[in-house]
């Protein structure tokens, strides 16, 4: 169990170095600078600049000072925000995506497992065909439709929720529904057919031989085994939630990192892409390092693999 | 016994053969294809999405041929102007609608727009604007608006400072005049006064040779079906050749995904072992880089537009198809009939084409079939964020990135572009759900 | 032996699904006493598995019981509903089924799942329960039960683990013990180590047992009486020497033919297997299910129900040729370097 933990650990820092040191090399290989679009055409200009930045130096001595600070913790210096360290950046806008993502992800959870398991125990009944209507719409229909459509609805129409940012309570309801809705979609159908399946085995039906309450045989049996597929989602769907999503945060006008990212991507601020990549990288990986340990500790057969 | 007939000698005589066979039912055995469309045909929802879908893409193929206008045409004076107008009745044949802006624009009564009418005077202290429509002298006045929201943040800020949630009423003009016929009531909340400014209150009001017009008539816009956008062009064209844009963009771009995915899968899994492996740890790194990236690399090497985005949506989600070819490729070497192939000797091409690709042909088919949505989706949200195709191409995305400023004012302009985009992602899925269900029920959920 | 213990009266099931009413099983009747060990033997689709998973009120959806009764100690559970037969399972009935892999949850221990049962049917503190549990082990022949106790299903090999199947099963000292082919699923060696011990189990806690396979020679070994199915009905049931050495019903004739001997002389006889296949129990044949693959068959077969003739005690067979007007036949056997056989008339 312990040398479980320690490899996935292991795999994981490998992981995160990996994706550092491509996005460093496909960031430099990009041709055109976060100065390209400067008024400033002068050329002693740019080049003081760029030693500053020590942008001049040889590829190969920035990438081992990059990784030098990364060790550090230190993210590098914003180039389109001046003077700003790109990891103060990331710390003010990233409690609002954390916010937002914390209160979606618990949504999807109890949302999503309660009602997978109703439409499987309703199978085929309107319940479930109603609830698989709505999961294909959550699923399919893109997200900015629903932010938008939120926004004309209980804003403008409603006036329930307020129409720009999160300064009142408010504001929190309409990203998190909507951020909420895909993950929420998957995760009611994942559930749906991992408990169908599940109730197809044969040692439900063992379970039921043996004289236990149906309780027992959902709650305890099928439970378990059909929570499975949805544990592994969760990792990844996790980090996804709390890293916010662009198309959200601009809608319902969020300060929070997947603005920042998208827009950092616009403005090919170098240090702010790499600096929040590895930021999401970690996460990431985190999440998913902590969801393979919680499958482990349900599913007992993995660790003979 | 008793009760039964007798039995007679004959009824002892052995069976003949042909009575024996009589027995077995012999049910045609279909096509795999066969089998299959037919289930499909059976699928009403499917069969519905079908339809809409091939009626999509006719018309995204043949309305631009024949309609009036064209996506980049563009007429400043007819800006933002919706496909359903409320307007005053100024004479037999001419209607007026004042739009957001405090402009105005002549119709005809029965909804073809005229003209942007240009003031012969603006006013701008007492907020009027004097006007010549049909030899007539039309005024408009927005005094009455600006005045009150004036008033509402007076009242506002005294709310403020004296902590009350109530407002006297007297204190307002606006207010006044908004409950002048119920003289019992004193006071409001700040709330109900916010209402009533947002809501219900006139912005504007005509007067022609200094009679109010009154008769409101509720027109539908005859020049332009869906309205126009900000830079005055034609919603409806536009949401047309989004509709090849977005089409296009998915076929092509699910067709690159089943063929880099289907080869790299089909190596991957035909290969196996350490090969296979290695392979599968390449795609896990890739698959770990957010999309965004690849997108602007792309876009930066070959430039903004259509061709980069099928390239980049081609290249990011072949994964998914990679993975689940090799899936079926492990499972099928397994299987007994390649062995079979293998100890009689045919060749590994040979195996490849006869054996293994017609029996994954289920499975790759579907998943062909749903990825062309989420092509779609993306290549919409990708627009919608900014990195898709540069104007003045109109994908659907671009036209609901574009809408989102205005919203508040100018809804319809976001409402119809995602209309079309949900309801053809979603009857594609729909579809692809039913190819499914048709084609591999052992994947039904 | 002793007192009956289950009864069977004209039991019909059927599954209703989408194409229509298939009648798996149709006017089954029979008796097992306790202590005994009955065999029904079929091949698939014969309906040995619906009727006990009919008994056991267990059929899945769309199954159900049309008509007929289950008397267990007199009384009928078919009326009975889910949460009365709650009871009954695994602490009255106990069953146990073809492949042990999937019938275990493997994400629960073996011990967890057996105490599982001791402690719905019986009050009993939890540590004497797992002490149970570990004695049942022991007695079904697993090695160190105390530490087996947690282990889980994927670490046991197929014969352990059909043996912790029915350690689970006999925990509650059950009076009825049904096993749905429990040695399919394992090697032939195995095979016979689970079925001795399903017969030493017989002996010494007294549970009739009900053993349906497919494999005549495995009911053979084991069982008191065997019952043989197929079509949905029973076609002869009679105590094992008898059925062996005396049978009446073409094809239980034909399924002794289609046994593999051991003996050298037995084993220059040509392996028989029955031609056809099995009735399409949508539709089912008027008269005999048999008739279609019968060598003997007759025109009444193919035209009337077959009534059920008493040979002796306790053997009976559905079949005309033991009509006494009925032609007599020589027994029916292989000839040498011929799969053609001729029923010689009178």
């Amino acid at each position: 169990m312990l040398t479980y933990i320690v490899k996935r650990v292991c795999a994981a820092l490998m992981t995160i170095w990996f994706i550092m040191t491509l996005t460093f090399f496909l960031m430099n290989a990009i041709p055109g600078d976060p100065f390209a679009s400067e008024k400033m055409s002068d050329p002693v200009i740019i080049q003081a600049i760029k030693e500053k930045y020590g942008l001049d130096k040889p590829l190969i001595s920035r990438y081992f000072k990059y990784v030098g600070e990364y060790l550090h913790g230190d993210f590098g210096v914003s180039f389109a925000k001046v003077g700003l360290s790109t990891n103060d950046i990331i710390a003010a806008g990233f409690p609002y995506s954390l916010r937002i993502g914390l209160y979606a992800s618990a949504m999807v959870l109890v949302l999503g497992v309660f009602f997978g398991i109703l439409a499987a125990l309703r199978q085929n009944k309107f319940v479930d065909r109603l609830l698989m209507i709505f999961s294909t719409l959550g699923a399919t229909i893109p997200s900015f439709v629903f932010a938008t459509g939120f926004l004309l609805l209980f804003s403008k129409m409603l006036g329930w929720v307020p129409a720009y940012g999160v300064g009142n309570w408010r504001g929190y309801i309409g990203p998190i529904v909507v951020s909420a809705l895909f993950s929420l979609s998957f995760v009611v159908r994942l559930m749906r057919s991992s408990m169908l399946d599940v109730l197809n085995q044969d040692y439900i039906r063992t379970a039921r031989a043996k004289g236990l309450p149906e309780f027992k045989v959902l709650g305890k049996h099928a439970l378990r085994n059909a929570i499975l597929p949805v544990v592994t989602y969760i990792g990844p769907m996790f980090a996804a939630l709390i890293t916010g999503s662009f198309v959200v945060e601009k809608v319902f006008g969020i300060p929070g990192i997947g603005n920042l990212f998208t827009g950092s991507i616009l403005n090919r601020d170098y240090t702010m892409i790499m600096g929040i990549t590895v930021f999401f990288a970690i996460l990431l990986v985190f999440c998913v390092l902590v969801v393979d340990i919680l499958y482990v500790l349900i599913d007992p057969r993995i660790k003979y693999e | 016994m008793a009760k039964e007939a007798k039995i007679t000698e004959v009824l002892w005589e052995p069976l003949d053969v042909e009575e024996k066979d009589a027995e077995r039912i012999d049910r045609p055995s279909l096509t795999f294809w066969q089998d299959g469309w037919m289930r499909l045909c059976r699928n009403k929802v499917a069969m519905v999405s079908m339809f809409y879908i091939i009626f999509i893409a006719l018309g995204s193929i043949l309305i631009p041929f024949f309609w009036k206008y064209s996506y980049e045409e563009q007429d400043l004076a007819m800006a933002n102007l919706p496909p359903f107008m409320t307007t005053y009745v100024l004479d037999e044949d001419t209607n007026l609608y004042v739009t957001p802006q405090y402009s105005l624009v002549e119709l005809s009564s029965g909804g073809e727009l005229r003209r942007l009418v240009s003031p012969v005077r603006r006013d701008m202290v007492q907020k009027k604007n004097y006007y010549t429509v049909n030899d007539k002298k039309v005024v408009l006045d927005y005094s009455h608006y600006s005045k009150a929201v004036l008033e509402f943040r007076r009242l506002e800020k005294a709310a403020e400072r004296s902590g009350k949630e109530e407002v006297d009423i007297k204190s307002a003009a606006f207010l006044r005049d908004w409950f002048s016929n119920q003289p019992s009531r004193t006071t409001i909340s700040l709330e109900e006064a916010r209402q009533i400014l947002e809501k219900r209150l006139e912005r504007v009001s005509l007067s022609v040779e200094g009679v109010p017009l009154t008769q409101h008539e509720r027109l539908r816009n005859r020049s332009y079906l869906l309205g126009t956008d900000s830079l005055g062009r034609d919603l409806f064209i536009r949401i047309v050749y989004g509709a090849r844009i977005s089409l296009t963009v998915g076929v092509v771009a699910a067709l690159i995904n089943f063929m880099v995915g289907v080869f790299y899968g089909g190596i991957a899994g035909y290969l196996g072992g350490r090969i296979d492996n290695v392979m599968m740890r390449i795609v896990d790194i890739i698959s770990s880089i957010p999309m965004a990236l690849y997108v602007i690399l792309i876009m930066v090497v070959i430039g903004p537009g259509l061709v980069s985005i099928i390239l980049a949506l081609g290249l990011t989600f072949w994964v998914k198809m990679a993975r689940i070819v090799r899936g079926q490729v492990l499972t099928l070497k397994q299987q007994e009939f390649v062995k079979a192939a293998i100890v009689v000797g045919a060749d590994t091409k040979r195996i490849m084409n006869k054996h293994l690709i017609p029996n994954m042909m289920g499975p790759i088919m579907v998943n062909i079939a749903m990825q062309i949505p989420s092509a779609i989706f993306n290549e919409a949200f990708l627009s919608f964020v900014g990195l898709g195709i540069s104007a003045p191409m109109a994908s659907w995305g671009t036209l609901c990135n574009d809408a989102l400023a205005g919203i508040y004012v100018y809804p319809y302009q976001m409402v119809f572009p995602a209309i079309a985009i949900s309801t053809t992602i979603f009857t594609f899925n729909m579809f692809s759900d039913g190819l499914r269900d048709a084609f591999d029920p052992r994947l039904r959920k | 032996m002793g007192d009956t213990l289950l009864q069977i009266h004209h039991l019909h099931t059927s599954f209703f699904t989408q194409l229509g009413e298939v009648k798996a099983i149709r006017d089954v009747s029979f008796r097992l006493d306790k202590g005994e060990i009955l065999g029904i033997v079929g091949e698939s689709g014969s309906g040995k598995s619906v009727t006990s998973l009919s008994i056991m009120k267990l059929l899945p959806y769309p199954g159900k019981i049309v008509s007929g009764e289950i008397l267990l100690d007199g009384e009928n559970l078919v009326s009975k509903s889910s949460r009365q037969m709650r009871r009954i399972h695994g602490d009255k009935i106990a069953m146990i089924f073809q492949d042990p892999m999937t019938s275990l949850n493997p994400l629960f221990s073996i011990g967890n799942q057996i105490v599982e049962a001791i402690t719905e049917h019986q009050r009993i503190s939890r540590r004497k329960a797992v002490e149970k549990a570990v004695d049942m082990l022991r007695i079904v022949g697993i090695p160190s039960p105390e530490k087996r106790i947690r282990s889980f299903p994927y670490e046991f090999s197929g014969g352990m683990r059909q043996r912790a199947m029915i350690a689970m099963a006999l925990s509650c000292e059950p009076e009825l013990l049904i096993a749905d082919e429990p040695t399919t699923a394992l090697d032939v060696t195995i095979q016979a180590q689970v079925l001795r011990l399903i017969k030493e189990l017989n002996d010494s806690l007294g549970t009739a047992t009900i053993l349906i396979t497919h494999n005549l020679g495995c009911a053979a070994s084991t069982c008191d009486r065997i019952l043989v199915m197929y079509g949905g009905q029973i076609m002869e049931e009679a105590p094992v020497d008898e059925i062996f050495y005396d049978p009446r019903h073409p094809y239980t004739m034909g399924l002794l033919h289609s046994i593999p001997k051991a003996t050298a002389r037995e084993a220059q006889e040509r392996l028989v297997p029955i031609l056809g296949t099995p009735p399409d129990m949508l539709h089912p044949p008027t008269g005999c299910p048999f008739y279609p693959r019968c060598v003997f068959a007759m025109k009444i077969c193919a035209s009337r129900e077959v009534p059920e003739f008493v040979i002796s005690d306790g053997h009976r067979a559905k079949c005309w040729l033991c009509h006494p007007e009925a032609p007599r036949i020589e027994k029916y056997e292989a000839q040498k370097g011929g799969v053609r056989h001729e029923a010689a008339k009178e």
